[in-house]
């Protein structure tokens, strides 16, 4: 027992209520937004480290034992997500003023903000699938608030199906969640998992199973599921754009990687075969996408499908190297896919465009901002020392060591598709002549540089320093491998 | 050697304060010192008693990547040219580049590619190799892309980025199914577990993958689009990247993994017949070109071929050759590049058809490129090291072995002849070269400037190479036993010190190069009357347009593609949505068997129960069928209503309870914003669209139902909700055991679903407010 | 939204007290019989929303001057109050406690932290509910 575990919920939530309270007076609610989000920061810290030394944090709420009560449980792969999530939100609340209007922050963006983190930290740290249910349902109420703050037409008319496209899936998941509890009796994971286990997923489990990886398809954003994904994220301001980015297709790839490793592990040729599949054409189809467009937001939207891709086929293979790989990638995904968004964001603002062909010359004003592009680019794609590389060198070494060849080119081909897209906006945008026609070097990027640079500190950490996160990564993925251990710690009684 | 190594990316970082004073002094003065010292530190191990030395620093030894340096032979040869050639281009660059361009950023660019480039040729582990050679890649993309402001230099630094970073991707895959294959990241500890490779079924592929690589780094046909774009890259970068080093990365990867390699037939036949084809394809191609530095870039794409066809024949005599060109290589194309920079920075104008007559104007820059052009021809002189290495060629083309395939013996019938061709060709184009720039015809008027001779700076760099090449011409055993050798031998382990002559007597190896001088001379002299074969050849053709379309449609079709799918319509993504699920369910549940269906343990039916789902599907029903939206809310309470009925039936007094006020609330909702509400519209969609979206709908429905079934009749489990009526007043101190769910046991659950409440109060509240103060702006 | 439906006032002024006491009802016997916080705030809100209906939505916010959202937000702060408690007394998370005492003049109460975060959910729906109305009412 320990109340620990509750903590990076309930921190953001107080924060939240907080904020509501505080709307009107942005200055004082810009620092306390800090102020709590570094104290979450370093609670979170905190239990990685304790996680990692002496095992699970397991909270039974409300006193009632597993697998009766909802049970919380601070596993390796949950808290080390945690804390990408809350490094990530850290980037983000430095960022937000400089980016938001007053008139959006006075009207919540800073609550929805911390009601987001929230759920999203809940979603990782639950071990009871009606209460993920519940965590997806305060994320995902979040995110309807944050995109379409500021109320213009094109968000309304984005928003709109973003809103019916996940109330359809969360409604598919409450549903789902009944089939299950009508034949498992329970929703305690750790019990759910033991009684599939029992009966060797026979009968209707499988189906059941599949349901709920469209389920959580839908919010990761894969392949066919993600057609609310990408014009929705650019609407919204910028920031919201990388916590969204960063954050809910991660959501609903952790929840594949949770269920998929714990619960349905019995029919793995079936299954998980498809995954693969699924990969590979989320890798292409996401990647056609990001190639179409010149709108420098889209391109990065785009972006969010193929590496949902990587993360789904070490799935999919579901061996060691092919899961630590999936991991890796997620981590590294969330990190690099917000600093993306944050740095077009910024982009956008000073040319004054997100249009590719209206820009030119952004070098000659912004050469900062151009290398932090250009180093972004080759992180995203993979290409050592930075973060994507070892994440896709473990991914890679899964598959061959399984023999499947052909999603190991179809990665490799998607990692330079992925390059190209995003050194199409540093060649086009930052190359070239000086463009008379925009209004260059007026505008200040004071106050975007700092976020940035940090998160893409972790890009180049997580690449270069490998040797110290590496093995924590491999326990993890050692830890998921063995299904029995997690029901154990949460069964134990 | 770590230090080595990293020691120009270090000074990199010290670059930028530097280049703030370079109107004082050029920066390009302090950069020299670096790779001079590299070549000092590196000289030292050259000698006849050399033996490999290695040196292991960890990086990330969980996953096998360390920094593991691996100095030998072969290592030290491209080591010396790497650091030597590197010495003469910053000095060279001192004179080329003025202090009003960006130098920083160029030194910077080139210290990064020159550890990139070390740390190639020095890693023993497949893994840092790869992290350092696609920072070549990198550092090339942006040296070519250094004057971006030209729409061709944006063009060619992308192109050559694309095809070598995509030979990149693939040479790691092969990296990575060898480590799987052998279990070690150590190059040479693959080579001695080569047997377990040779025997693998992956041999074919992780071959393919990484010569894919190679080629795409070297050049080879038909990858070698990306080097004569390249070429807008500022000259000093050509002479260095594009012709000395970088460029060569893809030997040094054949090389390494010949010991690997060189028992598998294939290899040679790969390796030989791109390598003899680029041979052919660059000089032929080369002599077309008007441009001075294409010209040399075709001569460049013509000589890897060379080089990597004598890799591929693996015998003693070839390897020995391919080493031995791979310096000669340097020497005088490394000077050619800065002649032709020189001319350009002295007259204005690489186009060989304005230039000629310079020799009176340069007589120095004139010898310089006489002795480079002849060396490349490999007209027979005892001065000019290219001969060697030439006849050194023609020789191994006569002695391969023969093989078990007949690919292989075709191969080995053709060779010779193939060499030949590429080799008159070659001569061609060298004679022209020379001839073209400083005989013939002065045309003064049509030069941009007055040409004179460059100053001694500029021209100290190729004299040191030219110098280069005579040495080792007069006496090609100077690097013969202390260096060539054993290069040769880290390459072939069977290789044996042997001495090189200039004289052999009249052997077929001789005649072959006088053929090649003959015919060279008459098609040199009558090349205007055979210029018109290339209009057939490649005619209206090349890879370049490959390339081009390639680009274009993705492009297009990417768009288009996306276009298709991604219409905005909200039907149409739900259909896709509703009808894959829909699919791979029905698929799984039949797959798994998971369709059962047991009537036991079920309750009768009554009247009332049949009757209220009744209301609530014809309501449902007609909720989608109303035309009026005031009616459709109404029939839509309905539905709810008859829900609530249905927990009053099932004895389920808390839902029934709150399911009739949230209803009434909705509805009330509804009416409330009833003005705002879209007025409901016929729909126009085809009769087709309709029906799709229908079975769509109803299959998911029964789908759905099914597995509901399904799901019912396989309960084999105790539910948990035992636990709860028996605790619920015991621990949880109530007797209503909803409420006492609701707030106690998933008490956590209450928590956060009222928070969802707040949130979408707050979030309607926001974006109305939020909306109306936009209007009022 | 003006309207002036006499009647309609007329009976809301009375149903309005009915639906108010039914609303505490069920509040309160929601542990053990049904009702709770959830349905006994809804009840409490359409009380709200049939005000609303009957006269314009000016008036009832003059009668009733609180701003709901920092009502929605408070019921929240009192649930998660109740949870925090138990982290002060070094429970679970959200562990209930109740004990029950006997009065001279209500005969025998029950006093539970239950009561206290029922109250939380209640007062958190009636926020929302009213919060949303007036939103969506004053955008007519």
């Amino acid at each position: 027992m320990s109340n620990l575990v509750i903590l990076p919920i309930i921190i953001p939530l107080i924060a939240g209520i907080i904020a509501v309270f505080l709307n009107k007076k942005v200055v004082i609610t810009r620092g306390l937004t800090k102020i709590f989000i570094i104290a979450n920061l370093a609670i979170v810290s905190y239990m990685t480290w304790i996680v990692f030394n002496s095992g699970s944090i397991i909270l039974e709420t409300g006193s009632w034992v597993a697998p009766y009560g909802i049970i919380l449980v601070a596993d390796p792969l949950s808290i080390v997500l945690v804390l990408t999530t809350n490094i990530v939100a850290a980037a983000c609340a430095f960022y937000a003023p400089y980016s938001l209007s007053l008139k959006k922050e006075q009207h919540y963006f800073y609550a929805f903000y911390f009601f987001l983190i929230s759920g999203v930290s809940g979603a990782f740290l639950t071990g009871d699938l009606f209460n993920l249910f519940v965590f997806f349902e305060v994320l995902l109420m979040a995110s309807y608030a944050l995109i379409v703050l500021g109320g213009d037409k094109v968000q309304l008319r984005e928003s709109i199906k973003y809103v019916l496209i996940n109330l359809f899936s969360s409604i598919l998941f409450v549903t789902v969640v009944a089939f299950l509890y009508g034949v498992v009796g329970t929703v305690n994971m750790a019990q759910i998992a033991e009684r599939v286990q029992e009966v060797e997923q026979k009968g209707v489990l499988t189906a059941i199973g599949i349901l709920l990886f469209f389920v959580f398809g839908t919010k990761a954003a894969l392949f066919p599921l993600y057609y609310w994904m990408p014009k929705s994220y650019i609407v919204p301001n910028p920031v919201i754009s990388a916590l969204f980015g960063a954050l809910l297709t991660k959501v609903g790839i952790y929840s594949i990687l949770r269920v998929f490793t714990l619960i349905f592990i019995h029919e793995i040729n079936l299954t998980h075969e498809m995954f693969i599949w699924i990969a590979g054409l989320s890798m292409v189809f996401g990647i056609i996408g990001a190639l179409s467009t010149n709108n420098i937001k889209l391109i990065v939207a785009y972006n969010v499908i193929p590496a949902i891709g990587f993360i789904i086929m070490g799935i999919g293979i579901f061996n060691q190297d092919a899961i630590s790989g999936s991991v890796y990638y997620l981590i590294h995904d969330m990190i690099i896919k917000s600093a993306l968004f944050l740095i077009v964001g910024v982009i956008a603002y000073v040319a004054g465009t997100s249009d590719l062909r209206k820009m030119s010359g952004l070098m000659h004003h912004y050469p900062l901002l151009g290398w932090l592009l250009f180093v972004s680019a080759f992180v995203l794609a993979g290409i050592p020392p930075f973060s994507g590389f070892i994440g896709k060198l473990l991914l890679l070494k899964g598959a061959l060591t399984d023999e499947k060849i052909a999603i190991v080119i179809i990665a490799l081909l998607t990692s330079l598709l992925i390059l190209y897209s995003i050194m199409k906006i540093f060649i086009r945008g930052f190359w070239g002549e000086k463009n008379t026609t925009m209004e260059l070097g007026k505008r200040s990027m004071k106050g975007f540089i700092g976020p940035i640079v940090f998160l893409l500190t972790f890009s180049v950490v997580l690449g270069i320093g490998a040797e110290y996160i590496y093995p924590s990564i491999d326990t993890i993925s050692a830890y998921l491998l063995d299904p029995e251990q997690y029901i154990d710690s949460v069964l134990k009684e | 050697m770590i230090f080595a190594v990293l020691i120009p990316l270090l000074f990199a970082c010290f670059v930028p304060i530097i280049s703030k004073i370079k109107h004082k002094v050029h920066t390009g003065f302090f950069v020299f010192v670096i790779p001079f010292m590299i070549f000092l530190y590196f000289i030292r191990f050259v000698g006849t008693g050399f033996s490999p030395i290695r040196d292991t620093y960890n990086w990330i030894p969980s996953l096998g990547i360390n920094f593991d340096f691996y100095l030998d032979g072969l290592s030290l040869l491209f080591v010396l040219l790497i650091s030597g050639i590197g010495t003469l281009v910053v000095l060279y660059s001192v004179y080329y580049l003025d202090t009003s361009e960006r130098l920083g950023q160029f030194y910077v660019y080139l210290l990064m590619f020159m550890t990139a480039m070390l740390g190639v040729v020095l890693s023993d582990n497949v893994f840092v190799l790869y992290v350092f050679w696609e920072l070549t890649s990198i550092s090339s993309f942006l040296l070519i892309g250094y004057w971006h402001f030209n729409e061709r230099s944006r063009y060619g630094a992308l192109k050559s980025m694309l095809i070598t970073i995509f030979g990149g991707l693939s040479m790691f895959a092969g990296f990575i199914l060898l480590t799987v294959i052998t279990g070690t990241t150590s190059i040479q500890g693959m080579i001695e577990q080569k047997d377990i490779i040779l025997d693998s079924t992956y041999l074919p592929l992780a071959l393919g993958f990484i010569l894919l690589g190679a080629f795409t780094k070297s050049a080879q046909f038909p990858f070698h689009i990306w080097l004569p774009d390249a070429m807008e890259a500022p000259t000093p970068v050509s002479a260095y990247l594009h012709s000395a080093t970088m460029v060569k990365a893809g030997l040094f990867l054949v090389a390494r993994f010949s010991p690997v390699f060189s028992g598998y037939e294939w290899f040679f036949i790969v390796v030989s017949s791109f390598g003899i084809v680029t041979l052919c394809w660059g000089s032929y191609m080369a002599v077309r070109q008007t441009d001075l530095k294409a010209i040399l870039a075709f001569s460049t794409i013509s000589q890897l071929g060379m080089i990597m066809a004598m890799l591929g024949f693996g015998t003693k005599v070839a390897v020995f050759a391919a080493v031995f060109h791979i310096l000669n290589h340097a020497t005088f194309k490394g000077s050619l590049f800065m002649v032709a920079g020189i001319i350009d920075h002295e007259t204005g104008t690489r186009d060989i058809r304005k230039l000629g007559g310079l020799i009176s104007f340069m007589p120095i820059t004139a010898t310089l490129a006489l002795l480079g052009t002849f060396s490349m021809a490999g007209v027979p002189l005892p001065f000019l090291n290219g001969f060697y290495s030439k006849e050194l060629f023609f020789e191994s083309t006569l002695n391969l072995n023969e093989g078990m395939n007949g690919v292989t013996n075709f191969l080995v019938q053709i060779v010779p002849y193939l060499a030949v061709f590429g080799s008159i060709f070659t001569f061609v184009y060298s004679v022209y070269f020379f001839f073209g720039v400083f005989t013939g015809k002065k045309n003064l008027d049509k030069l941009p400037k007055k040409p004179h001779e460059a100053p001694v700076g500029m021209l100290l760099s190729p004299i040191v190479l030219v110098l280069g090449v005579i040495t080792i011409g007069l006496f090609p055993n100077l690097v013969n036993g202390s260096f060539l050798a054993h290069a040769a031998q880290s390459v072939n382990h069977a290789f044996e010190y042997k001495n090189i002559q200039f004289w052999h007597g009249f052997t077929t190896p001789l005649l072959m190069s006088l053929i090649v001088v003959g015919i060279g001379v008459i098609l040199y002299l009558t090349r205007t009357k055979w210029d018109a074969v290339y209009r057939l050849l490649p005619g209206n053709w090349s890879f370049n347009k490959v390339y081009n379309v390639i680009l274009q449609t993705i492009d297009t079709y990417s768009n288009k593609v996306t276009n298709a799918y991604m219409n905005g319509s909200v039907r149409t993504y739900m259909a896709i949505i509703l009808g894959t699920t829909f699919i791979v369910t029905l698929v799984f549940l039949l797959v798994t068997d998971g369709v059962t269906i047991n009537y036991d343990n079920l309750a009768d039916i009554t009247i009332l129960e049949i009757s209220v789902v009744l209301i609530i599907t014809i309501a449902a029903l007609g909720t989608i069928f109303s035309n009026n939206k005031l009616a459709a809310i109404l029939i839509l309470g309905v539905v709810g209503y008859g829900v609530a009925i249905l927990f009053v039936i099932y004895r389920a007094p808390d839902l029934a309870l709150t399911q009739l006020v949230i209803e009434t609330v909705t509805v009330a909702l509804f009416l409330l914003c009833f003005y705002h509400l879209p007025q409901l519209r016929k729909r126009t969609e085809s009769i087709r669209t309709k029906s799709i979206n229908a079975s769509v709908a109803i299959g998911f429905g029964a789908l759905m139902s099914l597995i509901a079934i399904s799901a019912h009749s396989s309960n084999w489990f105790d539910t948990i909700s035992d636990y709860f009526l028996e605790t619920a007043l015991s621990i949880g101190g109530g007797t209503n055991v909803v409420n006492v769910i609701l707030v106690d046991m998933r008490g956590l659950d209450t928590l956060f679903e009222i928070t969802v409440l707040g949130i979408a109060a707050l979030a309607i509240y926001s974006l109305i407010k939020l909306k109306k103060n936009e209007e009022a702006d | 939204m003006k309207i002036n439906d006499v009647i309609l006032q007329a009976i809301t002024k009375i149903v309005v007290f009915i639906i108010l006491t039914l609303a505490v009802y069920l509040f309160f016997s929601g542990h053990h019989t049904p009702g709770g916080g959830f349905v006994g705030g809804l009840v409490l809100a359409s009380a709200f929303v049939l005000l609303c209906l009957a006269y314009d939505v000016e008036t009832v916010q003059k009668g009733i001057p609180f701003d709901f959202k920092y009502v929605a937000a408070l019921g929240a702060l009192i649930m998660l109050i109740v949870g925090l408690g138990s982290i002060v007394f070094d429970v679970p998370f959200l562990s209930q406690s109740f004990t029950s005492m006997e009065s001279s003049l209500f005969g025998k109460i029950e006093i539970s932290t239950v009561t206290l975060f029922e109250a939380g959910v209640a007062l958190s729906v009636v926020g929302v509910v009213v919060t949303i109305i007036l939103s969506i009412s004053k955008d007519v």
